[in-house]
């Protein structure tokens, strides 16, 4: 009972529930909110919702106080005979339909004028980033060359341009908190510019259907800047730290030999895998599986082992590892910063 | 008076329109009440049965991280959640209530094809039974119910899932285009003496107009699905980029059919609602001319603004601009009719019923769908919100709140023409309030969801960012909503004890308030005469009207009584032009639905050995068909003498003039076919860099050029025949047919040769796949025109029956249209693949 | 009639309402009290965001936490009735605590990583687990 009345409670706060982070979550699972200003993109398309919100607000006070008039004042049946339509209610039908013309103009015009605005940025991006949707996670791209995975890192305060693909199925890359979405389509390049003005880490998520697990193709922007933000390029786009403790020499062996290999690279090592993520600088990140999971050696070792039931259908397969080769993997695994 | 107006008590009469007898009877009736009736129950337990699988989806999004079901069931469900309720509810009971209904609301017997109602509701019936029985091996389709390519495709859904989808919704579309069909012709040549076209009932106005969208836009669809399962099973290129293919070709043409689609179900739905509106205020329609030409308006205007369901496919802004300016615009004509309505009410006095409460719910919900639409139709706000749960919350106030409160209202209000009964006030009241609150709790917070970026149609969401308690209210919004329904069916299956009640319990002004509730097969007895828009309300008698029309409607009550007669009237001014017999039970319907069913369902399984048997089923089925062996004997010199003088013909066959329709509408259905082929072949060219591919070569021109030269000759010879009467020219006739025949032959014989002579094939290149589809499709239409060529040159020669001549006559000019017809695609088509590519 | 109808339908409400409560009970148990009283609460959010941030559930099935449905290692529903922490040792709070903080010392090779919790961590998840024990269910 207890129970219930907690969610009774929960429920009833909802009103009041503005959705913020729990403090002691990472920021990556924070909620996002499509009207939250925090880009600049998104901040002019809040500017054209409350201009719709408040027009269709409008009608719909206009339409239901007339429609409640009309239901609840005294009317007539009409009388026996042939029957007339009447006229003298005509006017309701001239101005209404006369209104509902002018509001929808208005909202054309206005709709042509906000897409000039965001059409290109005042300023041409200097960065551009590539995104491959995959199934089910982001190929972060930076001039030809795969440097991240489901986790991006951009110069707050200056727009950023994505160039955005597929090779397989149709995706959907949309950040709530900064821009509107564009589709990754394959045979059908698109691209997409946004600006952060805030530093901050920013949820996004795949919004066309693109598969079994097209509920958990999640990623992370992390806005930072400019200066950072080129520490991070700088370190993203480097060679992997070669392993340091025995353990972790013994786990890169592995890695090699238990076919990881086959599907992930480590920019610096043998391993170039093409079919999953890159690893280089695994552990600096903040999740796994696509931004569903914090990056923390016990989700991994559960990843490593039982992918399957984390996320059921996804591309990697459970690995059936020894308990002490696992530990091995995951010291290695950990020193990829 | 003791018999309700219309009734008859001749036995002979009832006899002979009352559903087959015998054990299996039910597998031959044909007619419109029983086969109507059949529809709405299917479509009925279709929509509970996709309503339970949303429960079960909403169960699942009650709590982040919900472990209640894995993701590919949920996305099982969620795939035929949406194919359910949009390809076998909506549109199927929609069709099914006009079927039902319509004959008895224009004053007259019957469809025109009855056997063509059965053929349409099993070809229905089996097509969802097909799509279903993916359950069974747990392989229900699971690519969404718009089924984008390439997740659709052969290489990412290489399991039968998509399969049974494809081909159980041709044959489910298949029977929405026939039940369409029959209606435009319904509404337009059948109606009662008197019935002007400014007189037909608002609903079958919206059919009207729903249904000539069917024909397009289904067909679209048909055609994608044919792509689809022809890049799965033959291994064409029409959506594979890497070989000239599109991606984006599947989105342009589902969403030509799918934003129609809306306004296919919206229609109707708003003319059940002009309908009760004046009955429950007691008024007429403020405008009936204005509500007419919004629903036309709609109607055209909702064939320009597919593109606004792709608005983040990244398309050209001016491209985008005229697609938002359609989307918005589109809202004008509704929002004309959302003002007749209010004018009305206004007027009027107000009983508040049931159905009148359910058409209030459709107000402030539809409302509400219809300005989130207008949001969504500005690109940049439709940037951040499509594909998330605002639209899910935008469509579901459309299509819940548009078209499921008025079907509710619809079978309040009509159930006395459906069993006879009315259903009861109270838990109708209860019915009302559940489905109305429970709705908006439900599918508001789902706006809200969508704002806090919640995408659609994901299986979990994780816990944390602040999606948990807007899920959780809708998941208990969805079970009140259940609720809601579950009263509806409890009120209903109530109301099946009760007595049948009066024939206008409503007090309502339309023509099937006039006959029996529930009505006898055959609707009217002595067919009613029409003097106003409110027939009920403005005249004391029905069966009163000039000397003529009262005379040939008393002797149409009395003769012919040993066969079913319809009547065909003049499309604008509704007089009495045709009598004609409409047909017999018959198990040809079931067959052919059969025959089609297993030549589908072997497809699935590679199992093409059944599949042609299946189609040599259908096609045997078809043959009996078309040549009934029982036709009617009951003749009356005397009496066909004075319909005459009245200039109106007796056919104891199938009516000329339907005939004829029916062939304007095949044509019409042929000419979208070859639209869409063309729109595929151009837009695949624009798409490619290099078209056609190096690798296709052209080649046996002189053979195609000589082909064309003989369709065309062929059709000169067939064009003279115009020339000639029946009477006198007969033998010069069958001389043409003949020539003309031999000309078309030689024509195929040559452009086969032609296509023979090609290096490339169909799976090599998107321009291979669409090269021989249109080939398929050219010498496809030049088969019909032969076999229409062949049964008129049979009939002109064999067919010298006096009665007949028309029906001879009629057959000559199908076959002189349809080479017309003809003749056009072949050389669209010889354009479009021989000179197109050096114009370009 | 009509009151019969009426009363199948109320009683489909509670039936409705009862289906989502069960479903929801299925999934998050009661949030267990891993201390008495005062700080009850507290207590187990806070273990239960280490549960989450850890990782836990990614091979353990862990009632209450969300996502927590692992089948790689044993599940921990009624965790104080287990006689055995990884076969072994005897399940007292010392070695619990102690395995969590350092499995691998305590079983070099098990499967479960050293996570480096600190003893307060270790303590706070030691503490939700036994929780268990005064559920009702």
């Amino acid at each position: 009972m207890a129970t219930i009345m907690m969610r009774v409670r929960q429920i009833a706060g909802i009103a009041l529930y503005l959705g913020l982070a729990n403090a002691q979550e990472a920021s990556w699972r924070s909620p996002v909110n499509v009207l939250s200003r925090k880009g600049l993109v998104a901040d002019q398309i809040s500017t054209i919702w409350w201009f719709l919100f408040s027009t269709a607000s409008l009608v719909f006070l206009v339409v239901i106080t007339l429609l409640l008039i009309a239901l609840f004042k005294k009317g007539q049946a009409v009388p026996k005979g042939p029957v007339q339509e009447n006229s003298s209610v005509r006017p309701i039908l001239y101005l209404g339909t006369g209104l509902t013309i002018i509001v929808l103009l208005i909202t054309a015009v206005y709709t042509f004028i906000s897409m000039r605005t965001l059409a290109a940025p005042s300023q041409k991006p200097a960065l551009t980033f590539e995104i491959v949707g995959k199934q089910w996670w982001w190929d972060v791209r930076y001039e030809g060359e795969s440097i991240s995975a489901n986790e991006l890192h951009i110069p707050s305060g200056e727009p950023v341009h994505f160039s955005l693909h597929s090779d397989n199925v149709i995706h959907s890359f949309w950040l709530p908190d900064l821009a509107g979405k564009r589709d990754l389509i394959p045979g059908h390049p698109n691209s997409l510019w946004l600006q952060a003005d805030e530093p901050g880490t920013y949820r996004g998520s795949c919004a066309e259907f693109c598969g079994v697990q097209h509920g958990k193709m999640n990623f992370t922007v992390i806005a930072e800047p400019r200066a950072a933000f080129e520490t991070w390029l700088e370190h993203a786009r480097a060679e992997a730290n070669a392993a340091v403790s025995e353990e972790a020499r013994v786990g890169q062996a592995i890695f090699m030999q238990q076919g990881c290999a086959g599907c992930h690279s480590i920019r610096g090592t043998a391993a170039q895998g093409e079919i999953g993520p890159e690893l280089t600088h695994l552990s600096s990140r903040l999740t796994l599986a696509a931004a569903n999971i914090p990056n923390t050696t016990g989700h991994l070792a559960a990843w490593i082992v039982d992918s399957q039931s984390i996320k059921p259908g996804n591309r990697m397969p459970s690995q059936k590892l020894s308990g002490e080769d696992l530990q091995f993997l995951l010291s290695y695994l950990m020193e990829l910063n | 008076m003791s018999l309700p107006y219309g009734s008859s008590n001749d036995d002979t009469f009832i006899e002979t329109w009352k559903s087959a007898a015998g054990p299996f009877a039910w597998l031959r009736a044909v007619n419109n009440s029983p086969i109507g009736k059949r529809f709405l129950v299917t479509g009925f337990a279709f929509f509970l049965i996709g309503g339970i699988q949303a429960l079960f989806m909403r169960l699942q999004l009650a709590k982040p991280e919900n472990n209640l079901m894995s993701p590919e069931l949920y996305n099982q469900l969620m795939s035929m959640h949406g194919s359910t309720m949009l390809f076998l509810f909506v549109v199927p009971i929609l069709e099914g209530l006009a079927t039902l209904l319509a004959p008895s609301m224009l004053g007259t017997r019957d469809l025109p094809f009855p056997r063509l109602t059965a053929f349409a509701y099993w070809a229905y019936l089996f097509g969802g039974v097909l799509m279903y029985s993916s359950f069974l091996l747990g392989v229900a389709p699971n690519g969404g119910w718009f089924a984008y390519v390439p997740l659709t495709g052969p290489e990412f859904s290489p399991g039968i899932n998509m399969d049974f989808w494809l081909l159980g919704l041709e044959l489910a579309e298949a029977s929405g285009i026939i039940s369409a069909f029959e209606l435009i012709i319904a509404v337009l040549a059948m109606r009662a003496p008197g019935m002007t076209l400014g007189r037909i009932p608002v609903f079958l106005w919206a059919m009207l107009v729903a249904s000539s969208m069917i024909l397009f836009a289904f067909m679209t669809v048909l055609i994608a699905s044919l792509y689809l399962e022809l890049d799965r099973k033959l291994g064409t290129a029409f959506f594979s980029p890497e070989l000239g293919g599109s991606t984006l070709l599947w989105q342009h043409l589902f969403w030509f059919f799918g934003h129609p689609e809306v306004y296919i179900q919206f229609l109707p739905a708003a003319g059940i609602v002009s309908m009760i509106i004046p009955v429950f205020c007691r008024q007429p329609l403020v405008s009936y001319t204005a509500v007419v030409l919004a629903l036309v308006s709609t109607g055209v205007m909702s064939f320009g603004l597919w593109a606004h369901h792709m608005f983040t496919t990244g398309m050209p802004d001016i491209t985008a601009s005229f697609f938002s300016t359609m989307s918005i615009v589109v809202a004008i004509p509704t929002g004309l009719q959302f003002f007749v309505w209010i004018a009305t009410i206004w007027r009027g006095k107000v009983i508040w019923k049931t159905p009148m409460l359910f058409v209030m719910g459709f107000m402030v919900n539809f409302l509400i769908g219809g300005l989130t639409g207008v949001m969504l139709g500005v690109a940049p706000f439709d940037w951040q919100v499509h594909d998330s749960y605002f639209v899910v919350a935008h469509f579901h106030y459309v299509l819940i709140g548009g078209v499921v409160f008025p079907l509710i209202a619809g079978f309040y209000y009509w159930m006395p023409k459906i069993t006879g009964k009315l259903m009861g006030e109270r838990l109708g009241r209860w019915n009302f309030w559940l489905m109305f609150v429970g709705f908006n709790v439900a599918f508001f917070p789902m706006h809200l969801a969508g704002f806090r970026g919640m995408p659609r149609r994901v299986y979990t969401y994780i816990e944390g960012i602040g999606l948990a308690n807007y899920n959780l209210i809708s998941t208990l919004g969805a079970f009140i909503f259940a609720t809601g329904i579950l009263v509806f069916v409890l009120n209903f299956l109530a109301s099946l004890r009760q007595p049948n009640t009066d024939p206008n319990p409503w007090g309502a002004y339309s023509l099937e308030w006039a006959t029996s509730s529930p009505p006898p097969p055959y609707a009217f007895l002595t067919l009613p005469i029409v003097k106003g828009r409110y027939p009920l309300w403005e005249q004391e008698q029905l069966d009163k009207g000039d000397e003529e029309t009262v005379d040939m409607v008393k002797t149409l009550a009395s003769w012919p009584l040993s066969w079913q007669a319809g009547v065909v009237t003049d499309v604008f001014t509704g007089r009495l032009r045709e009598v004609f017999w409409l047909a017999n039970p018959s198990y040809m319907p079931i067959t052919l639905a059969t025959g089609l069913a297993i030549s589908l369902g072997a497809m699935i399984f590679d199992s093409y050995w059944l599949s042609a048997l299946g189609l040599v089923i259908a096609l045997i089925a078809y043959l009996v068909w078309m040549n009934p062996r029982q036709r009617p004997t009951e003749n009356d010199k005397t009496i066909e003498e004075k319909f005459k003088r009245f200039g109106v013909a007796v056919y104891r066959y199938s009516s000329p003039t339907i005939a004829r329709w029916s062939l304007f509408l095949t044509m019409g259905i042929a000419l979208t076919t070859l639209g869409t082929f063309l729109f595929t072949y151009f837009f695949l060219s624009t798409n490619t860099p290099v078209w056609p591919p190096e690798s296709a070569k052209l080649g046996g021109w002189t053979a195609a050029v000589l082909a064309q030269l003989f369709t065309v000759s062929g059709l000169v010879i067939v064009a003279w025949t115009q020339r000639y009467s029946m009477a006198g020219g007969r033998t010069k006739l069958i001389r043409h047919f003949a020539i003309a025949s031999v000309l078309d032959f030689v024509a195929g014989g040559l452009q086969i040769w032609a296509y023979s002579q090609l290096s490339f094939s169909w799976t090599s290149h998107a321009y291979g796949s669409i090269f021989y589809l249109l080939a398929a499709f050219q010498l496809f239409m030049l088969i019909t025109a032969l076999v229409m060529a062949s049964i008129a040159l049979f009939r002109l020669n064999f067919n010298h029956d006096p009665a007949e001549q028309e029906r001879v006559q009629v057959t000559v000019e199908n076959a002189r249209r349809s080479n017309y017809v003809m003749l056009a695609c072949w050389l669209a088509i010889f354009f479009t693949l021989y000179l197109s590519p050096h114009l370009m | 009639m009509f009151r019969g109808a009426l009363i199948i339908a109320g009683l489909a409400v509670i039936l409705h309402i009862g289906v989502i409560l069960i479903s929801l009970e299925r999934v998050k148990a009661k949030p267990p009290l891993a201390m008495p009283d005062t700080t009850g609460r507290v207590v187990s959010q806070e273990a239960s965001s280490l549960l989450k941030h850890y990782g836990c559930g990614g091979c353990h099935y862990i009632p209450g936490i969300a996502g927590a449905n692992g089948k790689v290692g044993p599940g921990l529903e009624q965790f104080a009735n287990r006689a055995y922490i990884a076969g072994h040792l005897p399940n007292t709070p010392e070695n619990l605590v102690h395995w969590l903080m350092n499995p691998q010392r305590l079983e070099p090779g098990t499967a479960m990583p050293t996570m480096n919790l600190t003893s307060t961590e270790a303590k706070l998840i030691a503490g939700f687990l036994y929780g268990y024990d005064n559920d009702a269910r």
